[in-house]
Parts: C-alpha cells; sequence; structure tokens
C-alpha cells in the first residue's frame, strides 16, 4: 500500500497497482523504494484524490498508456470520450478544474486528455462572450483591440 | 434617503395602515426603487468580478489550455466537409476574442494554425493572412481546404470564363507558400481542376521542391460535372487529368455519381470517364479512398494499380440503388487482387447483393474490416435463395483466401445490416479466433440464440477486448430486455475456459439504440 498526504491534511492508503497509473507516483516510488512516509501532495485536495482514485480503480489493471505516444495524434477516434468517462467527468465546473489540474500534476496522462477533451467540448461552437459567461472570464480587452482581432480573421469567416 | 432609519420607520407605518399614499409618496418610493436598483445592479457586477478573479481558470497553466485549444481544433475538423474550414477560422477567433491571456495562449498554440480555409479567387489580403496563419503552425504539418462554387452553377470554365481555381495567388500558395500536407479541394468539375493544374504549372516557384509536388495527402471532390476528354488541348490527345497531380501517397477521390439510363450503358468504353490515373503514382500510394460508381473495369485497374504498397482502402462504389446483381460480375473482369500490405480496408453503401466481390480480395495483413450492406430490395423470404447464408460464405471465403484465420489476423470487424441476423453470425464468430473489437450495427438481434451458440465449445472470439451493437430505434422497441441477455453472457466469460485451460478475455461491451444518419425508416 501506498501512503499519500492530501494538502488539507488527510491520509489516503491506496493500493500501489492503482496509484501507479500516476507517472509522478510511480517515478517517486521506483527512485525512493519502499517506505512508510506518506507521500505528500501538496497540491491536491482530498476531495480532488477521492475522485482521482475513482478514476485510477476503474483503469485498474488496463495497460499504462506508451508514455510515447501523444494522445493527440491518435486520429479522429481520439475525439469520442468514453461513456464511463463521460459519467465520471459530469461533475460541477470548479471540480472538473480541479481534477484536470491535479491530473496534470500527478501525471495522469489519460485522465488529462479525458478532461481536457471535456472543456473543448464545452467551448466548441461558443461565441468568445459565451464562453466568458460560461467560465466567469473577465473581458479585459478594449474594444478596439477586440475589433481588431475580428479583423484580422474577417478574409476567411464570412465567404 | 433610501436605506435610512426615517424612511424606513415612514415605509413600515405606511405598509402596516394600508393607507392611500400621496403623490408625494409615490414619488419618493419610485426614487427609492431606482436607486435600490442601481444598487443590485452595481453589486450584481462586482460579485461577477469576485467570481473572474476566482475563476479556476486564472491558475490553468497555459499547457493545459493549448492543449485544450488543440481539442477544440480537431473537434473543428470533425465537423462536415463543407464547414469545417469556416468553423475552425470563426472558433480560433472566438478563443483570441476571450481575454488577453488566451489570445496570446491562442496565438502560441500550434495546433491553431494547422487548417485554414482559402476563399477563392484568393485575393491579396487572403493570401498574405494564410501565410501569417500558418506561421502559427511552425513546423506542425499543415492542411489547406479549398471550396469552389456549388453543385448547381456550372463552371465558368466551361464557357471559357476564368474559374476561381485558377486564381494565380492559389497557385502562387502552392508553389512558394509553406510546405503543405495535405490539400482538400471542392470543385464543380474536373475544368476547375485543369484551370489550378495549369495555373500552377506556370509558376517554377521560389521553393525546391514546390509545396504542391512535396503534397503528401490529397483529396479531391467533384460534385458535378465529369470529363477527362479536350481538356487541355481539344486538337491533340488528351493527356491524364490525373497526370498533373503531384505525388502523394494518400489520395481521397470523390468523383460525381454516374447515371445509367440503362444497363446497355457500356461504361467501359465511355471516354469522358478515363480514370486514368498514371501507374507510378498508384503505386506510390499507401492510402486511397474512392467514391465513385463507374464500374466495370476501369475501378479494377485503379485498384490492380496500388495493390503493392496500400495500407488503407476504402471502396464507396455506392451501390445502394442497385438490386441487379449482374452488374457487380463486370467490376471484377480482371484477376483478383492482392494486397500485402493492406492492413484497413473498407466497404461503406455496399449492396447486399455485391458482397460476393470481396471474395476477389486477398488481405493476409488485413486488421480492420468494415463492411456496411445496403439492404435494398432486401425480403427475408426471398425466393431465391438463401442471401444472408450466401454472405457468409464470401466473408468465410474471403477469411480463408487471405489467412486471416491464422493468428494474429483480422483485429477488429465492423459489420452494418440488417440482413444477416445474429444466429448467422456465429459462423463468422467461430473463423475469428484473433478478433479484439466488434461493432454490430443494425444487426437483427436473437439474444437467446446467439448466446446459446456463443456458449458452444470451443468458444468464439477468444481474445475479444470490445463489443459494441449499435440498433436503430425502430429495430427493438425493448432493447433493455435484449440487451440483458447478451449483458449477461459478457459477464460469464471471464469464467469459461479455452482449450488451454486460460480464461477468455474480459469484454467492454457498449450497446446503444440511436439514430443511424442515412436511413430510410
Amino acid at each position: 500500500m501506498v501512503l499519500l498526504l492530501t494538502s488539507d491534511n488527510e491520509m489516503f492508503s491506496v493500493a500501489e497497482d492503482v496509484i501507479k497509473r500516476s507517472a509522478y507516483i510511480k517515478n517517486m516510488l521506483e527512485d525512493v523504494g519502499e517506505s512508510d512516509l506518506p507521500i505528500p501532495l501538496p497540491n491536491v485536495e482530498s476531495n480532488v484524490l477521492v475522485k482521482i482514485l475513482e478514476y485510477c480503480e476503474h483503469y485498474r489493471g488496463e495497460p499504462l498508456p506508451a508514455s510515447d505516444v501523444d494522445p493527440a495524434e491518435i486520429g479522429d477516434r481520439s475525439l469520442d470520450i468514453a461513456d464511463w468517462d463521460q459519467k465520471y467527468m459530469a461533475v460541477d465546473q470548479e471540480m472538473l478544474f480541479e481534477i484536470i489540474l491535479a491530473a496534470n500534476y500527478l501525471d495522469i496522462k489519460s485522465l488529462l486528455d479525458v478532461g481536457c477533451k471535456t472543456v473543448a467540448k464545452m467551448m466548441k461552437g461558443k461565441s468568445s462572450e459565451e464562453i466568458r459567461t460560461l467560465f466567469n472570464i473577465a473581458n479585459d480587452f478594449t474594444p478596439e483591440e477586440e475589433a481588431q482581432i475580428r479583423k484580422e480573421n474577417a478574409w476567411a469567416e464570412c465567404r | 434617503m433610501v436605506g435610512g432609519a426615517a424612511f424606513d420607520n415612514s415605509l413600515l407605518e405606511l405598509l402596516n395602515t394600508n393607507g392611500t399614499i400621496t403623490e408625494g409618496d409615490e414619488e419618493d418610493l419610485r426614487d427609492a426603487v431606482d436607486q435600490l436598483s442601481a444598487k443590485i445592479n452595481e453589486l450584481w457586477h462586482r460579485r461577477l468580478l469576485c467570481l473572474a478573479a476566482l475563476s479556476p481558470w486564472r491558475r490553468m497553466p497555459a499547457e493545459i489550455l493549448m492543449e485544450i485549444f488543440g481539442h477544440v481544433a480537431r473537434e473543428c475538423q470533425s465537423d462536415s466537409w463543407d464547414s469545417r474550414g469556416r468553423h475552425l477560422v470563426w472558433q480560433v477567433t472566438a478563443l483570441r476574442r476571450v481575454c488577453k491571456r488566451w489570445n496570446e495562449i491562442a496565438l502560441l498554440t500550434p495546433r491553431l494554425g494547422r487548417h485554414v480555409y482559402v476563399p477563392v479567387p484568393v485575393t491579396q489580403e487572403a493570401y498574405e493572412r494564410t501565410l501569417e496563419w500558418f506561421d502559427r503552425a511552425k513546423t506542425d504539418p499543415k492542411t489547406i481546404i479549398i471550396q469552389e462554387g456549388d453543385k448547381w452553377t456550372p463552371c465558368p470554365a466551361g464557357d471559357g470564363g476564368q474559374c476561381a481555381l485558377g486564381s494565380p495567388l492559389l497557385a502562387k500558395l502552392f508553389t512558394e507558400g509553406p510546405l503543405l500536407e495535405h490539400v482538400s479541394i471542392r470543385c464543380r468539375s474536373s475544368r476547375c481542376l485543369v484551370a489550378l493544374f495549369q495555373a500552377i504549372a506556370e509558376l517554377k516557384g521560389t521553393c525546391n521542391p514546390r509545396p504542391w509536388d512535396a503534397l503528401k495527402s490529397l483529396r479531391v471532390q467533384v460534385v458535378s460535372q465529369w470529363t477527362e476528354v479536350g481538356l487541355f488541348n481539344k486538337n491533340a490527345l488528351a493527356p491524364s487529368l490525373f497526370a498533373s497531380l503531384p505525388p502523394v501517397t494518400s489520395l481521397d477521390l470523390d468523383l460525381p455519381i454516374c447515371h445509367y439510363d440503362s444497363l446497355s450503358h457500356d461504361i467501359d468504353h465511355d471516354e469522358d470517364r478515363l480514370l486514368n490515373i498514371p501507374g507510378p503514382l498508384l503505386a506510390g500510394l499507401t492510402s486511397l479512398t474512392l467514391r465513385c460508381n463507374w464500374r466495370g473495369r476501369k475501378i479494377w485497374r485503379v485498384l490492380q494499380g496500388c495493390q503493392k504498397n496500400l495500407e488503407n482502402l476504402v471502396l464507396d462504389f455506392d451501390t445502394r440503388d442497385y438490386d441487379r446483381p449482374n452488374w457487380v460480375g463486370r467490376m471484377y473482369i480482371g484477376s483478383p487482387l492482392v494486397f500485402p500490405k493492406l492492413r484497413r480496408l473498407r466497404f461503406p453503401r455496399m449492396h447486399f447483393a455485391s458482397t460476393s466481390l470481396i471474395v476477389l480480395f486477398k488481405t493476409p495483413a488485413l486488421e480492420e474490416l468494415y463492411l456496411e450492406l445496403s439492404d435494398s430490395g432486401w425480403k427475408s423470404a426471398d425466393a431465391e435463395g438463401d442471401i444472408p447464408g450466401a454472405i457468409i460464405d464470401a466473408l468465410l471465403d474471403f477469411f480463408r483466401w487471405s489467412k486471416l484465420n491464422d493468428a494474429p489476423g483480422l483485429q477488429r470487424l465492423e459489420l452494418s445490416t440488417s440482413t444477416i441476423p445474429s444466429k448467422l453470425l456465429h459462423r463468422l464468430f467461430s473463423r475469428l479466433p484473433g478478433l479484439r473489437h466488434l461493432n454490430l450495427i443494425k444487426i437483427p438481434f436473437d439474444t437467446n440464440a446467439f448466446c446459446d451458440l456463443m456458449l458452444q465449445k470451443p468458444y468464439a472470439l477468444p481474445e475479444l477486448e470490445t463489443f459494441e451493437i449499435t440498433s436503430p430505434f425502430m429495430y427493438d422497441p425493448e432493447p433493455k430486455d435484449d440487451y440483458s441477455g447478451l449483458t449477461r453472457y459478457f459477464e460469464a466469460r471471464p469464467n469459461l475456459r479455452k482449450d488451454d485451460g486460460t480464461p477468455l478475455q474480459a469484454v467492454k461491451t457498449k450497446m446503444q439504440l440511436k439514430y443511424i444518419e442515412g436511413e430510410d425508416w
């Protein structure tokens, strides 16, 4: 078992083959060897780690993706999100982003890929104003700057 | 004063009495409502600012945003061919206009600069913007998408006019622009292509090789008129239209449908449709998609020419509407085809009566087969014989002839038909020991009979990893009952043992009902 200590000081005891989906933890275990000391995860809160472990548990036993394969290059099929992954990602926006950040920190490529695809699907077909509203992003452009960007791409947009 | 103690007291007194109010009171109250509304708006705005400040997007590292933007670009590419190029430009603009940080990150995301739709005729501004656009892609492979006209209006080149594809700046892009991976051209007639080829030929270009000559992948869709005769010089023997194509390794040809007035029309001697693709080009192809219903020797000759190196082949004869199998016989007058390297073979929109065609393919390296059988004219009580059985026999002959029964054999099979009942499929499956992925679409399912057969020893599909089944709504009014039997079978599989004592592979299943596009119910 591997001990993990979250940023809010909660301790988790996790089976090694489950958490090895995280390349970060896997490398750490290989470097440090067996130890009773917990691995601190200062960037991950306990509620997020619970969610991350749910993902790792679901894919327990499945082969890890080859590290040299860019998931983005797999092809058109990579646009699909598996049914289970879609349900897993049906969380509020705050949690979705926390999962993405944690997947990035823990280096779980497949989870990061699913998270990015989920957000990409939320953005697709939306205008800049709709995206700002969706994600609570402030518009810090002056009207002139915004018009300039629009003008830059007008040559191909309206034919 | 709104909110003041004196105001609140007089308001409470007024409300407690239910008395009438004076004109002066009414004016004060309306002022108070206006002031409170303004305050609510201000607070709401401040709340939005606080939420924006708290937005997790602020903590999102740039490399993750770039990854997300890359997925958005891929999503746009999966749109229909007509709109994908324009959607991408529109979407990139939308992403850039969200905020300054996003604009900076979008400009640094090569994936967003890989594809561009170039409007024709190409203006000087469009030419320069295209180059700017591709600068963002850095060394990533680049794609140009061009769409000229529509199928309802003829190309002006037919009347001696200028086709927009003959635009000198478009030719300049192909001769002096950045190196390109892929070009997609949709145009009205073969004359449009000639206009483009001639414009390119006239420019030597400043690059060696020219981007056009170094192109790796080309898709050409001609939607309306086709002729290969008299295009270059009416008084001379016409050189092949296809001789002007660059030596690509991936070619996708979507040619206008030929309407056969009668079976006596002899396509083999139709000089407007020569399909005379040069041998060296065919021999160098690793990927070919041919959407073309020009039956006869011409298609066969194309296939013969690319046997040596082809790895991916999509043959869309669009034979859905033909219910006369005798024309198919004309298709393979030539010798059988051997594709030693072919890994993926797809037959979309094939009439069930044409399935025997597949027996003439020998594909020992085949890993994936997609077969979509159209059921036009099919009746389950067909008096002409056992058609489902004949289809299965043809597929089994193909598997045997290609040695796909031996390991590793066929890895992925996608079968779309309502002609073959599920119980017959066991005959196929028992001959595919290496199959890992199975997708069945529209198959009429009798779960009990199917599962009984699958439980017979030796177990079929021992290496299966994923099983998908997609049924159109109307075939199966009670899908849950039907699929639950299948689910039980797949749950039981890991408990079954092969002859060598090892358990059968656990299978991931996906069973769904959905509307299937392009079907008339």
